[in-house]
């Protein structure tokens, strides 16, 4: 049983004539091999792989000299045959699990019915079926979760649940669009282990993925993608390791995990900038408890110094942005900023219009950065938005120097953010945090959302930006890549605690706390290459 | 494959080039019908020369001719002179009620949406109370305390069509409130004023456009309908409403006595609902 792809190409309809999303693509799949194919959003990854379970789209134009499994021709068929042939044959696992799965429906429905869609078995069968393929995905108490719908799951539960009912039908291959994009690195080392006893079981795994690292781990051949066209291919060690084409090279620097540690300075004297001491916030749930989303965080951030927080999601980062933003009020504690109380909880808060005169020495950097911007407004009106003080004579110069220095073309003023791609938006985010000169910017997340090459541009920025401003960062990321590059110091925050605190050189090679440790270890799972 | 590919393209290419020509006529006769009804309003001497008052026994009940298009009333009247004048009324009504209804529902909406919890609640409350409150009561309780005229219809319709609206608004500003982009403003340090009317009254209002435009010809016809049952200007004054029900007696002999001024409120009301959606489209394709 083999996948067999010759000159692989496939093309859209555009008002100015075809356009070609992929070309020439080929390899072949073996059982119990991992194809991997890499590139940036864009790249006709995702295309590839839907043309070959025949997805591609009404639209889609797709060609190939030669497209068959196991000798049979892939080209020729209907629909009808399609259909039999997905799910039973090859396998897929998408993207991003929260939507390729029902929302109203329990998970073990939706596993029974990739059973029932090619008539297997009785519904009793069935129904063990279902609970052997949750055990074998390595979720716990499968009785119980099968009965659970999607969002009652936790991502990692979900994209597992997901797997399984691509593999309910024991298909010989196996096609994984981006399995682990979006979550944290220790549910990421779990699906990498998943998918790895997958392939020493025998199933052939074509992989999709922009994280070189996991395609490392996993691979034994890699196709890299640029613009719908191979750039390069080989053995996994071979590109990987001595890359020929340019862009593969780029893509390889790109990776945070490659960018020297950032170099240790001088432990600050002086006041604080930011000081927050015994945060705790309680919400009660939709289910009717209560729950500590923070217990005592406190910290302290000096000027021009980067304080990187890390956690898997939920464990409170982000509220703690929120109550250093003075967006979210804690129940107790208290955050000074700039040596004047910013936020208090309990019975005296600081009221809003205190802060305001404030609240132009702290910037915010968001994770998306297109819901923070108004969706009627230009480019030029949300910088000048922000450069209130600015006479307007002045303005389109300043808005140009603002562009420039975040390394955008002028001329984007005029468009709209939603015009624009991942990366340009986020630096119209940072060309507006800096616009009003800050003393602290808080990024939430800031690269999360973007490609690597990308993100190490961005990141880039961000370091420039700190050198020639000298403000500070807090820098939230669930990549320790990311945070290794950045920052001074770093939080790692465990369901709401602060668990270790200390400078990143220390604890990002020699933590204490065993939650760390275990971070790390997924950190370095996915990474080892 | 190319030739195969191509050949449905080609037998679709006229009816595309033909689709955007159709599809701006509706809206052009809109919006020229919509600007005769402004004309008529603001200048109706410009349009006829006729009183729309003045008795002429002689002419009674003529048929439409070419010394009067609309044909006469019972007092020999000029119909079309009297349909010209009466736009006034009938667009002073429409605008009228549906500024007092945005007005309300926007009051409303940013207390219940700003205003804290305890307020949301009452907006919630307000809103279904004001619901059961059909607008025919809501008028008879008008005239019946502010006495008959333009006055009291206005506040009924507008009162009585405010729940719509306020319901929409007060959804928009609570999804708004909460956006990326209002946050993003407190953390830049502006004052709530200036988020308000910068950020949350613009992007409430956005969806509620065309709305409005639709709901100016559907005030019309309250109107129209509440001065049928006598509600509004007493006849003989020049109102569509009260020309229908004067009409209505004649019905049988002279069918144009209510056949125009019926036709007018049909126009407007279409022509709104028509420009309306057109504003919709332009809204929708400009920008996200």
């Amino acid at each position: 049983m083999s996948l067999d792809v010759e000159n692989l190409s496939i093309s859209f309809p555009s008002p100015t004539g075809a356009h070609m999303a992929v070309r020439d693509v080929s390899f072949t799949l073996h059982p119990g091999r991992v194809v991997a194919l890499v590139g940036e959003s864009g790249s006709g990854k995702s295309v590839t792989a839907r043309g070959l379970i025949g997805l591609a789209g009404a639209q889609a134009h797709v060609t190939a000299r030669r497209l068959a499994l196991n000798g049979r021709d892939l080209r020729a068929l209907s629909p009808r045959d399609w259909r039999a042939l997905r799910g039973r044959e090859i396998g897929m696992v998408l993207q991003d699990a929260l939507v390729a799965l029902d929302p109203l429906r329990p998970v073990g429905r939706e596993i029974a019915e990739s059973l029932s869609a090619h008539r297997w078995g009785t519904r009793t069968e069935r129904r063990q079926r279902v609970h052997t393929l949750l055990q074998q995905v390595g979720i716990p108490d499968p009785a119980l979760r099968a009965r659970q719908r999607p969002d009652e799951l936790s991502g990692g539960l979900r994209q597992r649940a997901l797997i399984a009912s691509a593999i309910a039908l024991t298909p010989k291959l196996l096609i994984a669009d981006e399995p682990t994009t979006a979550l944290d690195p220790s549910v990421q080392a779990q699906i990498l282990g998943l998918l790895g006893r997958l392939r020493d079981q025998g199933t052939g795994l074509l992989l999709i993925s922009h994280d070189l690292g996991f395609v490392a781990r996993l691979a034994d051949h890699v196709i890299v993608l640029h613009h719908g066209a191979v750039v390069e291919q080989g053995e996994t060690a071979r590109i990987l390791g001595r890359p020929v084409h340019a862009y593969t090279r780029t893509l390889l620097d790109a990776d945070p995990v490659r960018h020297p540690p950032r170099a240790a300075r001088p432990a600050p004297d002086g006041p604080p900038l930011l000081a927050a001491h015994a945060l705790s916030l309680a919400r009660r749930g939709p289910d009717g408890l209560t729950r500590q989303i923070l217990a005592d965080v406190g910290f302290t951030l000096h000027p021009g110094r980067t304080l990187g927080l890390i956690g898997e999601s939920g464990s409170g980062k982000t509220t703690t942005a929120r109550i250093v933003t003075g967006l979210t009020r804690p129940d107790s504690g208290q955050v000074t900023f700039l040596d004047q109380p910013w936020v208090r909880g309990g019975g005296q808060p600081v009221a809003e219009s205190a802060r305001r005169p404030r609240r132009r020495a702290m910037a915010m950097i968001y994770q998306d950065p297109l819901g923070s911007f108004d969706p009627r407004w230009t480019v030029r009106q949300i910088l000048a938005d922000a450069l209130p003080d600015t006479p307007s004579t002045g303005r389109d110069h300043a808005i140009a120097s603002l562009l420039d220095r975040v390394r955008l073309p002028a001329s984007i003023a005029a468009r709209h953010p939603a015009a624009l791609s991942g990366g340009q938006r986020q630096r119209v985010a940072i060309a507006r945090a800096v616009a009003v000169r800050p003393a602290l910017i808080v990024c939430d997340e800031p690269v999360s959302a973007l490609d690597v090459s990308v993100q190490a541009q961005v990141l880039d920025l961000l370091e420039a930006l700190q050198r020639d401003l000298g403000m500070a960062y807090l820098f939230i990321s669930h990549d320790l890549g990311v945070i290794r590059r950045m920052c001074d110091d770093v939080l790692v925050m465990q369901a709401g605690r602060i668990v270790e605190a200390g400078p990143a050189a220390r604890i990002l090679t020699a933590p204490r706390h065993a939650f760390t440790r275990t971070l790390l270890d997924a950190a370095q799972d996915l990474s080892a290459a | 494959m190319t030739t195969l590919s191509l050949a449905p393209s080609m037998t679709r290419q006229p009816s595309r080039r033909l689709r955007p020509a159709l599809g701006h006529l509706g809206p052009a006769a809109a919006f020229l019908f919509l600007a005769l009804l402004a004309v008529a309003a603001l200048a109706p001497h410009l349009l006829t020369h006729a009183d729309p008052l003045a008795i002429a026994p002689r002419d009674a009940f003529h048929a439409p001719s070419a010394a009067h298009p609309f044909g006469t009333d019972q007092s020999g009247r000029d119909i079309l002179a009297r349909v010209i004048h009466g736009a006034r009324q009938s667009l002073a009504l429409g605008g009228g009620a549906i500024t007092l209804s945005l007005g309300i529902a926007t009051i409303l909406a940013l207390v219940g949406g700003l205003g804290g919890r305890i307020a949301e609640q009452g907006v919630r409350w307000l809103i279904d109370i004001l619901f059961a409150f059909p607008v025919l009561v809501l008028a008879l309780l008008c005239t019946a305390t502010l006495g008959s005229g333009i006055v009291p219809l206005i506040v009924a319709i507008g009162v009585g069509s405010a729940a719509g609206y306020t319901r929409m608004v007060f959804g928009q500003v609570l999804s708004v409130r909460d956006a990326g982009y209002v946050e993003a403003a407190r953390a830049l340090g502006h004052g709530p004023l200036r988020i308000v009317a910068r950020h949350i009254l613009p992007n409430a209002f956005r969806p509620l456009v065309v709305t409005a435009t639709m709901g100016v010809g559907q005030t019309v016809v309250w109107s129209a309908a509440l001065s049928f049952l006598g509600l509004g200007a007493p006849p003989p004054a020049a109102e569509w409403g009260t020309m229908l029900s004067m009409g209505r007696d004649f019905i049988a002999e002279a069918w144009w006595m209510t056949f125009f001024p019926g036709l007018a409120i049909v126009l407007t009301m279409l022509s709104t609902t028509i420009a309306g959606r057109a504003l919709q489209r332009a809204i929708e394709g400009r920008g996200p």
